[in-house]
């Protein structure tokens, strides 16, 4: 199970609403390489893991992404306190606002709402980790685009700390793969399912 | 927030807490480490610690904690939630 702790893993503090900046931002909630997707994705794939320390991984990065999940929330929330019918009307967050008001509601920059398509969990650890090692990376191209269009120093500061955890994300499961690998038996040299292929 | 030093109080648990996060994921793929099982449990009492002394003055932190900060009231819901910004 989990308890819920009543902090964000990083401080959020934004002063100034801006509801451009929330329409694009909300991707990292709902969109394919959102944080939603990679809570699911691994807290998904443990359960079939047949290494613990890889389960271990799993469990404590799904769990958080969850956090991750909570803080990008917390930035939309903060973009779009406020706001006046005008600032919305003149804004890219006019369509969701027709649809969500100022609620959160997972979809991506692009207006699709969240689709579970866009997460694997394969039964298969090589095939998994795989997903995983690319997720981090997609996530991390997110917000690097998101940096590219953001100027906002209150909300660049916890946007630059949950793309640095995609990088440390993508290192703690290289390992895994490697532990995976080291782990696969010798005949199974072109690393077929580990886990229900087993080879005796 | 209780009182006004609350936010300090906070970001010392903030800052304990991703240290055990940033040390539990590497731990996980190097559990024979003695160095970071050290660094774990050196941060782990450093954490309890911060999290005791936030409790004590501006609330609990979780649900489980609640019951025992105050007698009279149940507290878990006062205070702000943590995605509330300076405009809330």
């Amino acid at each position: 199970m989990w308890t819920y702790e009543k902090k964000l893993q990083f401080p959020v503090n934004i002063k100034n609403p801006n509801p451009n900046m929330a329409a694009l931002i909300i991707s990292q909630f709902g969109g394919p390489d959102g944080e939603l997707a990679a809570s699911q994705r691994y807290l998904s794939q443990r359960y079939s893991m047949p290494y613990r320390e890889v389960v271990g991984v799993l469990t404590d990065i799904g769990t958080e992404e969850l956090a991750h999940m909570e803080m990008v929330c917390a930035i939309i929330h903060q973009l779009t306190r406020n706001l006046t019918p005008d600032e919305i009307k003149n804004s890219q967050f006019a369509p969701y606002f027709i649809d969500h008001t100022t609620g959160l509601y997972p979809v991506a920059a692009a207006g699709f709402p969240f689709n579970a398509l866009s997460f694997a969990s394969k039964g298969d650890a090589i095939a998994d980790l795989n997903e995983d090692l690319a997720a981090e990376q997609k996530a991390r191209v997110t917000y690097d685009n998101i940096l590219r269009l953001v100027d906002d120093p209150d909300v660049c500061a916890p946007i630059k700390f949950l793309r640095q955890r995609e990088l440390v994300h993508y290192q703690r499961f290289g390992e895994a793969l490697r532990e995976v690998q080291d782990n696969l038996n010798y005949k199974n040299f072109y690393g077929y399912n580990p886990e229900f292929d087993r080879q005796k | 927030m209780a009182n006004s030093n609350c936010g300090n109080l906070l970001y010392q648990v903030q800052m304990y807490g991703f240290v055990l996060d940033e040390a539990r994921l590497y731990l996980d793929t190097h559990p024979d480490n003695q160095t970071a099982l050290d660094y774990y449990r050196k941060y782990s009492e450093l954490y309890r610690q911060a999290v005791a002394e936030y409790e004590s003055s501006c609330g609990p932190l979780t649900a489980n904690s609640a019951s025992s900060t105050d007698g009279a009231k149940w507290r878990w819901i006062e205070g702000g939630w943590p995605w509330l910004g300076p405009n809330d």
